[in-house]
């Protein structure tokens, strides 16, 4: 749940208003959908690991 | 005269008839039609004639020039489409043929995923924002219940440029963007995908990757909204049969604070 402090430094009044943050990996989700073992071959550009979701449409 | 122009005629012929090629025949144009051919030097020859010859002999003349022009005509035809027929049979294409393959580009997998993650939020009723990778420490940091010298900063390797800027170690940068944009205070539901960048390299951490941030407020959102959003989301994205489980954690700018772990999607029981 959002800090009180951080609805309150933002301009939101803690008392009247909650809310909810979460934040999540990217790259962990694509990791594990697609059975990734190496976070670096997402950022390499290899096309022998691109090439492999050619077809996935 | 006669007999010579009729001895041309008959020479003429034969030769055109046996001639060879295209080039041959042209030079036997020259060698009786042209400017100093045979025929023309007859026409010239016809100064020395009678009157009563002339008209004869004129005529004579007319008669085989056309009779010729003809022949070489003929002839020239036939050259042209024996010609065109031997290209068309050296110069065959073979529509059968396989053709090259035109490489496709694709999408690259993170792009996929981040595609999905959108589509699936837009569908909730969530904006999808974007803010700046360059942040100040302002609101990457002290917007956000960090303030300077607060010991959790340390949690953070982050990429500073200036004592003020940095690379922004976290999407949450764009809470406080989004909190202090929203002039009426009004209620929020945004995610934010995009890049972050720490100083962390190896097989599971990379020094950029890309995170998706997501911020509701609203009257009376409670922390059975945040699972049950967190639920949706995971099970859309790894299969119906994923399992959540909220441990109590602790940042900076949330409280209480969980960290949410899944079930592998492969096996239903390892956590990842």
């Amino acid at each position: 749940m959002v800090h009180p402090n951080v609805l309150k430094m933002n301009g939101y009044d803690p008392e009247k208003y909650t809310g909810f943050a979460f934040g999540t990996g990217l790259d962990r989700l694509a990791m594990f959908k697609y059975g990734i073992t190496d976070i670096r071959l997402l950022y390499q550009n290899d096309v022998r690991f691109l090439n492999q979701f050619d077809r996935m449409d | 005269m006669k007999e010579q122009i009729e001895g041309i005629r008959k020479n003429a012929t034969e030769e055109i008839l046996n001639v060879k090629d295209a080039k041959e025949l042209n030079d036997l144009k020259v060698k009786y039609l042209g400017k100093k051919g045979e025929l023309t030097a007859v026409l010239r020859g016809m100064g020395g004639l009678s009157a009563e010859e002339r008209p004869v002999i004129g005529s004579l003349v007319n008669v085989v020039r056309d009779e010729l022009e003809k022949l070489i005509e003929e002839k020239e035809n036939a050259f042209r489409t024996a010609e065109m027929e031997e290209k068309l049979a050296k110069e065959k294409i073979d529509i059968t043929l396989p053709s090259n393959k035109i490489k496709r580009g694709s999408k690259h997998p993170l792009n996929r995923i981040i595609e999905e993650v959108e589509d699936l939020f837009v569908s909730m009723g969530y904006d999808v924002v974007d803010g700046p990778e360059l942040e100040t420490d302002e609101y990457c940091f002290e917007r956000l219940n960090l303030p300077q010298g607060h010991p959790a900063r340390d949690m953070q390797d982050s990429f500073y440029v200036t004592p003020e800027y940095l690379l922004r170690t976290q999407t949450s940068a764009v809470q406080a963007h989004v909190m202090m944009e929203n002039e009426e205070k009004s209620p929020v539901r945004v995610i934010c995908p995009g890049k972050v960048y720490r100083r962390d390299d190896d097989a599971t951490h990379s020094h950029q990757f890309a995170q998706v941030e997501g911020l509701v407020i609203d009257k009376d959102i409670s922390l059975a909204d945040l699972k049950g959003t967190l639920e949706v989301f995971m099970k859309k994205m790894l299969g119906e049969k994923t399992q959540l489980r909220f441990r109590p954690s602790y940042f900076p700018f949330t409280e209480p604070s969980y960290e949410v772990d899944v079930t592998c999607f492969k096996c239903q029981r390892k956590r990842m």
